[in-house]
């Protein structure tokens, strides 16, 4: 039982894809365990439960490296060995990039805002003739 | 790999659905096109479109695939304000109001954005712009080609080859019978089915959840969707605006409207369309959300919508969620597919290869191409090449870069051409430059700010005076 990306997962946007392969067996009606923590030793794990499906999606990550790792878990409730910890390393763009392109966008759509109605003022006075 | 194996619908029932409606829109296509007697007819609809029909059309064609998809998937990894991102695209719709009077006034027999750029710029802006426009056109019938794929394959399990293939089919060949009066005429029936659908799935769904315990859910396994300083949220909420505002003020699909309305509805029509379009993003995106607190597994966030709708309604939802995805996909293919055509007919093949086309060539030749537009989609769909984020937004940049040209040279008289031309070759450049750099959601934001400075500061310093009657090319010519 592993995750299919071998190595940590880098992002900077807080979510990702998890998907799994069972080595054998494959065919069986397996059902999966996913536990979720920020410590190697899985204490206080997050519990997320897949079903049967074969992949996962995360978001709303917090930042940091956020550790997951999984089990099969048969149809008579049979459990699996936990695969290796894949790492999601989630590394939110900065506080002064965010600010300065959220601000940047504000005066844009103000100027973009009042160029058009005050040319639309202009059109309906007959100030700019068509 | 088959990742799904929860799929809500059989097969047998997919195909079904596609069969019923798809026979149900093409008879429509037949039966509108028999009022198209001439050119003007087949692309702008004899130029009457009154209000009622006016607002549907502009609604149900902005509510495309990728708002019911979309949405939920920006709420499933941006949140409460990737939500709200989302839905300042009617932001668009409001301020192209006032401008589609103004569009009206000055081009009474206009027949595409592009004859604007080309009689206000000159034909260097002119052919960048096609450029632009062509490219963005593509990137989104296909990205709405492979939203219907894999709507279908989360609902009913068919392949993604099967469900991509057949929704285009349906959407060209009720296109080619009935050119835009079939477009606006569906889109008007399409428009209540999407709205009443919505209303209804969200409605049910916040019925099966308690508002404190998706907080509480959210706040323990995905805490930074609940956030106010969410970066990446923060970054998309004015790009996608500006996505937003690009795509509506650039392309043929919305000047095609403009064109095709009676005098004086423009205006109310698109004011109407953006107040019914807000709250459908917001509720699409507020499902996304309760997938985990409804304890609903999602492998791919492109499907979070129709997943989460299905498995809260049972089959009954599925068949709601069917019907309301194909209407919102066909009412913008079909869209797509004549102010496409329109724009290549129009600019391409009268302006500059063939000044004498009859109308019978022009029919001919707007047929031709809808086909071929169908046939590229379809062979760029096969293959699925990527997620439907990173396919929409690589043109984000290109539309951003061309919103300023349009103002400008819509209310500024002294609008430099060769402003215009560096706005759109700068702004796409650097957007593209912060789409790798950054992200996806910076790309439209850079490359409208970039475009505003070009053409903001070549209007001050070089100015070039324009007559506005040059426009009226009937006038003009006469």
């Amino acid at each position: 039982m592993r995750f299919d990306d071998r190595e940590p997962v880098n992002t900077r946007e807080g979510h990702a894809t998890l998907s799994w392969t069972v080595a054998d067996r494959e065919d069986e009606d397996w059902r999966f365990e996913i536990q979720q923590s920020f410590d190697e030793g899985f204490d206080n794990a997050e519990i997320r439960n897949p079903g049967g499906d074969r992949a996962m999606f995360v978001s709303g990550l917090p930042d940091g490296t956020n550790l997951f790792r999984i089990r099969a878990v048969g149809a008579g409730g049979a459990t699996g060995d936990w695969s290796e910890p894949l790492r999601v390393v989630v590394d939110y763009h900065g506080r002064w990039l965010v600010l300065t392109l959220f601000g940047v966008g504000c005066l844009v759509f103000v100027a973009t805002v009042v160029t058009v109605l005050a040319g639309h003022r202009r059109h309906v006075s007959g100030k700019e003739a068509g | 790999m088959d990742e799904f194996r929860t799929s809500v619908l059989t097969q047998q029932t997919g195909f079904l659905l596609l069969g019923i409606f798809g026979v149900l829109w093409i008879a429509l296509g037949i039966y509108w096109g028999r009022k198209a007697k001439d050119t003007e007819g087949f692309m702008l609809a004899g130029r009457n479109v009154g209000l009622a029909l006016g607002a549907a059309t502009a609604m149900a064609t902005w509510v495309t695939s990728n708002t019911i998809m979309l949405a939920p998937k920006f709420a499933l990894q941006m949140g409460i304000w990737g939500m709200l991102a989302y839905a300042t695209a009617s932001f668009g719709l409001f301020l192209f109001a006032p401008m589609a009077s103004r569009i009206r006034r000055l081009l009474p027999k206009g027949y595409t954005s592009g004859d604007f750029i080309r009689l206000r710029y000159g034909r260097v802006a002119w052919g960048l712009f096609l450029l632009i426009s062509f490219f963005y056109s593509m990137a989104w019938l296909v990205s709405m080609a492979m939203a219907g794929g894999i709507l279908l394959n989360a609902l009913s399990g068919m392949r993604y080859e099967y469900g991509m293939t057949v929704i285009l089919f349906v959407c060209v060949l009720y296109t080619l019978f009935g050119g835009l009066y079939a477009v606006i005429g569906t889109d008007f029936i399409q428009s209540l089915i999407i709205l009443a659908g919505v209303v209804l799935v969200g409605v049910v769904v916040i019925t099966r959840v308690d508002l404190g315990e998706i907080h509480a859910t959210l706040a323990a396994k995905q805490p930074g969707l609940i956030q106010v300083f969410m970066p990446v949220a923060l970054l998309s909420f004015f790009n996608n605006m500006f996505f937003g505002f690009g795509e509506i003020f650039h392309n043929n699909v919305w000047w095609s409207r403009a064109f095709a309305m009676r005098e004086g509805v423009p205006q109310k029509a698109f004011l109407l369309s953006g107040l019914f379009w807000f709250p459908i993003p917001i509720a699409a995106g507020f499902i996304g959300l309760c997938a985990a607190p409804l304890g609903i597994n999602v492998p791919d966030a492109d499907m979070v919508g129709p997943l989460v709708a299905s498995k809260v309604l049972g089959t009954a939802g599925a068949v709601v969620v069917f019907i309301v995805v194909f209407c919102s996909l066909a009412s913008s293919i079909d869209s797509l597919l004549a102010a496409t055509s329109d724009l290549i007919a129009q600019d391409v093949y009268r302006k500059m290869l063939n000044p004498w086309a009859e109308e019978a060539q022009m029919r001919r030749m707007a047929t031709r191409i809808i086909v071929g537009l169908g046939v590229v989609t379809w062979l760029i769909c096969l293959p699925r090449i990527s997620d439907l984020l990173s396919v929409l937004f690589f043109a984000g940049p290109l539309v951003g870069s061309a919103i300023w040209p349009v103002i400008a040279g819509i209310y500024w008289r002294r609008a430099n051409p060769a402003g215009a031309v560096a706005a759109m070759v700068l702004g796409s450049t650097v957007g593209l430059i912060a789409y790798f750099q950054i992200g996806w959601y910076t790309a439209s934001l850079v490359g409208a700010t970039v475009s505003m400075v070009v053409v903001g500061l070549t209007t001050l310093l070089w100015p070039r005076e324009f007559d506005w009657k040059k426009l009226n090319e009937a006038e003009a010519a006469s």
